[in-house]
Order: structure tokens, then sequence, then C-alpha cells
């Protein structure tokens, strides 16, 4: 990001920038940028605070006076609390108002896993309904696919990885990433439709422990970091499951231990 | 939360690790204006796409472009990393792209008025690797009048 702004500044443009992780800016110097303590994903902080958005992003224009720099400054305010992440302690009691099905065993065949993602997904649409009536847009499409399409590929791709896929101008594996973002979107647009789910830990834990979809997602890693081919390799390596979930399991066998 | 240690201790190593090279010992710094007569760009590192644009893939160093009287419900996402939150931006776009924020600024007359043009890249890429689109976005921007670039990660 900071590279970008010394781009557009020797273009005569002027720039400012909101930093979120202050290393990177402090090693790449741009001439002016305001650090925010913020979410990763959350550079404004909180979604639907007009007032709190507006004094980041004018703090941010507000450097444009300096008369010299490179400048770096720390924004002063956090977000409220419950509109940020949280500890993990923090999520003692929480219960998913969504009756879904129960997660079929890790070791069950993909094609029960499938029926079982199939059923979990029409028990989300309600929820789903009202977050698109209530936001005006949903987030789901990038794969181009219609969704029941989109997790049809996905649940095939777990049983077979010679499947083909349902678009050709991308590589399957293209598709499959895409196919399963969107399907994220779909249960995260879902689920913060209801109180409660305020916080991105709150969301993610659900999603990877509590959810049919989640179960399948591990699988996938699983699958994907055992490949052959590159592509997959990527994937399984750090772009299915976050690093964080993978922390929080590893922190939990290593207490068990 | 961006705080480095509340990351998880993998992601936090690469980030500490991140090669930020290419930039040193340039320091450009455009003299400083009057707020009120800036015309001002939004660059995101969020691989935002205007939806049924050609979503991004991993190692993509060009650029999409979203026009300044945009419709949040027509901007998606095809970032490839699964280390930030979405659900911020899936409840308001503004939390990572705050275009509608920048217009709210210009008809109060804080900020001069807001580009026709905003441009989005993939953050997956290194900057250095970005060069060629940023200066292509740059002569567009200057087309349209636009004198500051408001940069903001994901």
């Amino acid at each position: 990001m900071g590279g970008l702004a010394i781009i557009f500044e020797e273009e005569g443009l002027a720039t400012t920038q909101i930093s979120l992780i202050r290393i990177h800016t402090e090693r790449t110097r741009p001439p002016r940028a305001l650090w925010v303590p913020f979410e990763l994903g959350r550079p404004l902080g909180v979604p639907n605070d007009k007032p709190f958005q507006t004094r980041v992003l004018t703090a941010a224009l507000g450097l444009l006076d300096r008369k010299s720099g490179p400048v770096l400054v720390d924004y002063p305010e956090d977000v409220p609390d419950g509109a940020g992440g949280m500890d993990e302690d923090a999520m003692t009691g929480m219960v998913c108002p969504i009756d879904l099905p129960k997660p079929p065993d890790a070791d069950a065949p993909a094609s029960e896993l499938g029926r079982a993602l199939m059923k979990e997904i029409d028990s989300l649409a309600p929820w789903y309904d009202l977050a698109v009536r209530t936001r005006g847009r949903t987030t789901v499409g990038p794969s181009g696919l219609e969704l029941r399409d989109a997790a049809k590929f996905f649940a095939a791709f777990l049983e077979d990885q010679g499947v083909p896929a349902p678009r050709d101008d991308l590589i399957k594996g293209r598709v499959l990433k895409l196919a399963y973002e969107d399907m994220k979107a779909y249960y995260t647009e879902a689920i913060t439709a209801q109180p409660g789910y305020t916080t991105s830990l709150q969301v993610e834990n659900w999603l990877f422990n509590e959810t049919v979809f989640g179960a399948a997602l591990w699988k996938l890693r699983a699958i994907c970091r055992e490949s052959d081919e590159e592509y997959y390799q990527y994937l399984g390596k750090n772009s299915i499951v976050p690093d964080r979930q993978v922390d929080l399991i590893e922190r939990a066998a290593q207490v068990a231990e | 939360m961006a705080r480095l240690e509340t990351i998880p201790s993998s992601e936090r190593k690469m980030m500490i690790e991140l090669d930020c090279s290419g930039f040193e010992g340039r320091t450009p710094f455009v003299a400083p204006k009057p707020l009120s007569e800036r015309r001002i760009s939004v660059v995101s590192t969020a691989a935002l796409n205007m939806r049924g644009d050609a979503v991004y893939q991993r190692d993509d160093t060009d650029y999409r472009v979203i026009p300044g009287d945009v419709d949040p419900a027509d901007v998606v996402m095809s970032h490839v990393s699964v280390n930030f939150d979405r659900t911020g931006f899936q409840q308001d776009l503004n939390v990572c792209f705050p275009i509608e924020r920048l217009h709210d600024l210009a008809a109060e007359g804080v900020i001069g008025s807001v580009s026709n043009f905003h441009f989005t890249v993939s953050g997956a890429a290194h900057p250095s690797d970005l060069e060629e689109s940023a200066r292509a976005m740059a002569q567009t921007m200057k087309a349209d009048g636009v004198d500051t670039v408001l940069l903001v990660p994901i």
C-alpha cells in the first residue's frame, strides 16, 4: 500500500492512506499515513457506523495539510466494545439460533456430506434472504454460479478431485476457490442477520466448528494439502481455513495434551 | 485487532517477514493545498470488482475500475486471502471502501469533489509489481482532474 502511495506521489498526485499493518508502513515510508488499530478487513473500523467512519476518514484526509513528510500518525480511537475481534473466552454460551443439521462424521462419505450440505444451505435460506432484504445487497456471486451449483461442485470435488469444473474459462482450482468463497459469503451473510453474531471471530467460530460446511472446508483443506498439484497445495496452505482457526485448533490440541 | 500481537503466530511471522523493498530512497511529497479544493480518487487493495467483471486471480497485478456513482450492491470481492474479516464488507461497503463517506464530505464542502473513477488492486501482489498499473491509474485520475488519492488497505 505504501509503495503505491509513493508511485502516485511521483506522478504528482498527493496521497494519504490508512495503514493496518504499522511495520509495513514504517518500512515503506509513504508520504502520509494514518495507522488504525482495527481488525484486518475493516480499515474504516465499524460497518454501518457513519460517524465513526467519517472520523477515521477525516483524520486520514487531515494529513494532507502537512507541509513535509513522511508522516505516520496513530489514530487514537478504537472500535467500541463488541464491534471488533474478541477473545475466544468471551464466546462461552453462544448458541446458534438456527437449527442446523448435525454434521456427519469426519470419515463419512463425501456424498453424505454433500446431502447434509444442501440441507444446511436450505435451512439458512430465510436468514440469507432477510440479510439481502435488510442490506439491499449480497456479496455472493464472484463464482458466477448459482449457489446450489457452487455447492454441488464443491461437494463433488470432495468426493472426486477429477470432477469437471462448471465453467471452463478459469482453472478448476480457481473455480473451486470462488465457489467455496461464495458459499462462505452466503453462510456469513445469513448468520449475521441474526442478533449476537457481531464480531468476525464469533462468525468464524460458528462457520468452521458448528456447520456441515465448516467440516467440509476442513476436509477440503486436508485434501488440498495432500495433493500433488501446486495450486491445490497453495489453497490448502492458507486459502481455505483462516490461520486464526488453525491456531485455535492447535492451541486446543496442546491444552488437551 | 490489527495490532501484531493479536494476530495468529503463523500469520504474524509472515507479516513481519513480508518483503517491503523497492521503495528505498524514494521520498516524493506533493505540496499541500486546501482540502476543500481537492478532487479525490480511492485506491483499494481489497480486490473488489464490479459484479460481472473479471475476478482477481492469484498474483494478478492489474486493476479494476469502480465508478464514482457505484451502487454498493454491484461491488463484490475476489481477494484470494482468507485471513481478514469479510463480514464487515458484507454489511457495509464503506467499512473498506468509503465511497459514500467521501460523497458525504463533498456534499458538506469538506472536500472539493469525488472522482468519477476509483480503483482496486489485489493486495496479494507485491507493490513493486503493481507499478505499471499504478502509473496507468494515475493517468486516468489526472485526466479526470484528480489531484489526491486516498489509499485504503484491507
